[in-house]
């Protein structure tokens, strides 16, 4: 299923979902704002069950409210599930099971979900992203399970773009060229995010890497998880840390991280610090849950644009979050990402 | 400047990583404390000796950085030691952290760095060290893991990095599979004790292209041996330098 760039809320065909964990349609969510029964997204989620597993459609949930309700709709920055709507999403599964004949599918836990940065076109550069999936299959402690997941493309404010979703046998591979989920002004300036929801409570089998490719070659590296509680901020005992060496040719670097956790992360900084104990740092811009920033490095800090930086930046104070390197070396075009 | 090495044994057990010939690769050991404490904690100290093996027996180069305070950053880059290079293929560099104030919280662990890796030609890799022991993951099993998204096409192979890290040979057997399942096997591989192996996908698995090339040359591999290995993969477009290096996914616990 494709969600068009650029629609507004308003314009979604009725019968389209918005919320594709429980099934619920832009209509469902929009009769429920027109009378009255929901005026903010703890009440959307109560009353139509949208917005209670992954909370991948908050910002479309938003943006029917926005349009609905002008000035008078209130934001919220912290989405969690609201205790209510957890009973009616249960029940709702249950019954649409019951009355369908069929096993309930639909889960009331959260599920852990999977994050990869996507850089298509990214500042010009002939860079696009390709998603590999491959269902190991542990002979020795699976029978052979299917997984099936969704993949949401989401600008780095959040806001989604597509949706795929697909069933990856055992053993099997998937790709998925995310160029092909890109509509024309979809990404702002190249970059955005997917997330992955497995039907299935654990990640099990799945092994989820993406690649990063240009004229000058490939690079590769893996998903981050959420945590398995993201209402917890969960404390860490060590940094996220970019470290970086001397540099003899030319090269650029980015820091992308994304919050994984339903409290927006606010006041983070990157510091970068050298051997000799000097310091330089800047602003992390806020995030809420599934927001991404990817900070330049090389355009903040002299000694990395010189290629002198010897020492490590990070990410203070710390937080989980999803978080990779992104480097480029300008002369031959050459990606390298490597996961944090 | 190198000395002789002694071994140390604790409950801080030591990383590894690749040690490039420097031909190849110009690789630096990233020290960091950062890494493994935070800003609040003031007093944490730190020790760290990096020690470089090629083949059974002690290591044949050994560098003290010393005691580091928090905050205190070092970059050891491995060319500016005065050591013979290792083989062509490389060798193994163990990176062994430990905590000055304080012993481990559960049993034994292992405090991980990165090296920060570039090629005069432009390829590189920034990775974290690995322990054998003590990682925070727990793993279900130490006898494959796998690579999603290998390649192999006419101008894209990809590279495979075995790092053997115990003092005893490991057996290895490569399985490509295609985006449907279907497998090839590669010849069996023996990596002798404290070694490296460096080879391409489409050397090592017979007809791994044939096999991928319904699926435009992309597949995964799972990558079996009779002990725990530290596998990484890169890949390089016509012949050029490897454009990064990852680790393989293990089979964790949950």
């Amino acid at each position: 299923m494709s969600v068009e760039a650029n629609v507004t809320p308003a314009a979604r065909a009725s019968d389209e979902l918005i919320c594709h964990c429980r099934q619920v349609t832009y209509a469902a969510v929009r009769s429920a704002v027109q009378t009255s029964r929901a005026g903010t997204l703890a009440e959307v989620q109560r009353e139509t069950t949208a917005c209670t597993r992954c909370f991948g459609c908050r910002f479309e949930v938003e943006g029917v409210l926005r349009d609905e309700l002008g000035e008078r709709y209130v934001p919220t920055t912290v989405v969690t599930r609201d205790p209510a709507a957890e009973v009616n999403a249960s029940l709702r599964s249950r019954l649409r099971a019951r009355v369908l004949g069929v096993r309930e599918r639909v889960n009331a836990d959260p599920p852990q979900k999977m994050y990869m940065p996507v850089l298509q076109g990214f500042g010009g550069h002939e860079v696009s992203t390709r998603l590999v999936l491959f269902n190991l299959h542990d002979e020795r402690t699976e029978s052979g399970r299917a997984v099936s997941l969704r993949a949401d493309l989401t600008r780095l404010d959040g806001r989604r773009q597509d949706v795929w979703s697909t069933t990856i046998a055992p053993k099997a591979t998937t790709m998925l060229e995310v160029g092909e989920m890109v509509h024309d002004g979809s990404l702002p300036d190249g970059i955005g995010l997917v997330k992955l929801v497995l039907d299935a409570d654990a990640v099990g089998s799945l092994r989820p890497y993406f690649h990063f490719t240009s004229p000058g070659g490939v690079t590769s590296t893996h998903e981050k998880r959420g945590p398995r509680r993201p209402r917890l901020a969960a404390k860490r005992g060590y940094h996220w840390i970019f470290p970086i060496a001397p540099k003899p040719r030319q090269d650029e670097a980015w820091f992308f991280l994304i919050n994984t956790l339903t409290t927006p992360i606010d006041g983070q900084r990157l510091v970068f610090r050298d051997e000799a104990g000097r310091e330089e740092s800047v602003a992390v811009p806020r995030l809420e849950l599934d927001q991404g920033a990817c900070i330049p490095l090389h355009e903040h800090f002299a000694d990395v644009r010189d290629g002198t930086a010897r020492g490590s930046v990070r990410l203070t104070p710390s937080v989980h979050v999803a978080g990779w390197i992104i480097r480029r070396d300008v002369e031959v075009d050459l990606w390298r990402v490597q996961h944090l | 400047m190198a000395r002789a090495a002694s071994l140390d044994t604790g409950r801080w057990l030591p990383t590894y990583g690749w040690w490039p010939h420097p031909d190849r690769f110009q690789a630096s050991v990233m020290i960091s404390p950062y890494h493994s404490a935070l800003e609040s904690d003031a007093d944490a100290r730190f020790a760290t000796v990096v020690r470089g093996y090629a083949g059974p027996g002690a290591p044949v180069w050994e560098h003290d950085i010393g005691e580091q305070g928090m905050g205190e950053e070092r970059v050891l880059t491995l060319s500016d030691l005065d050591v013979p290079p290792p083989p062509p293929e490389g060798a193994v560099v163990e990176v062994h952290t430990v905590r000055l104030d304080r012993e481990p919280v559960n049993g034994v662990a292992a405090i991980g760095m990165w090296i920060d890796a570039v090629s005069p030609d432009g390829g590189g890799y920034i990775i974290p060290t690995q322990p054998i022991r003590g990682a925070r993951k727990v793993i279900a099993r130490d006898d494959v893991q796998v690579v999603p998204g290998i390649i192999a096409t006419e101008d894209v192979d990809t590279e495979l990095l075995l790092l053997n890290v115990i003092g005893e040979p490991v057996e290895v057997r490569l399985v490509a599979s295609s985006a449907e399942g279907l497998t090839q096997d590669s010849k069996p591989l023996t990596l002798g004790p404290y070694s490296a192996w460096l080879g391409s996908l489409r050397r090592t698995v017979p007809r791994v292209r044939r096999l991928l090339e319904s699926s435009e040359g992309v597949g995964s591999l799972a990558i079996y041996s009779n002990h725990r290995l530290l596998p990484h993969f890169g890949f390089s477009k016509d012949g050029g330098p490897v454009g990064s290096l990852d680790h393989t996914a293990p089979i964790f616990a949950n």
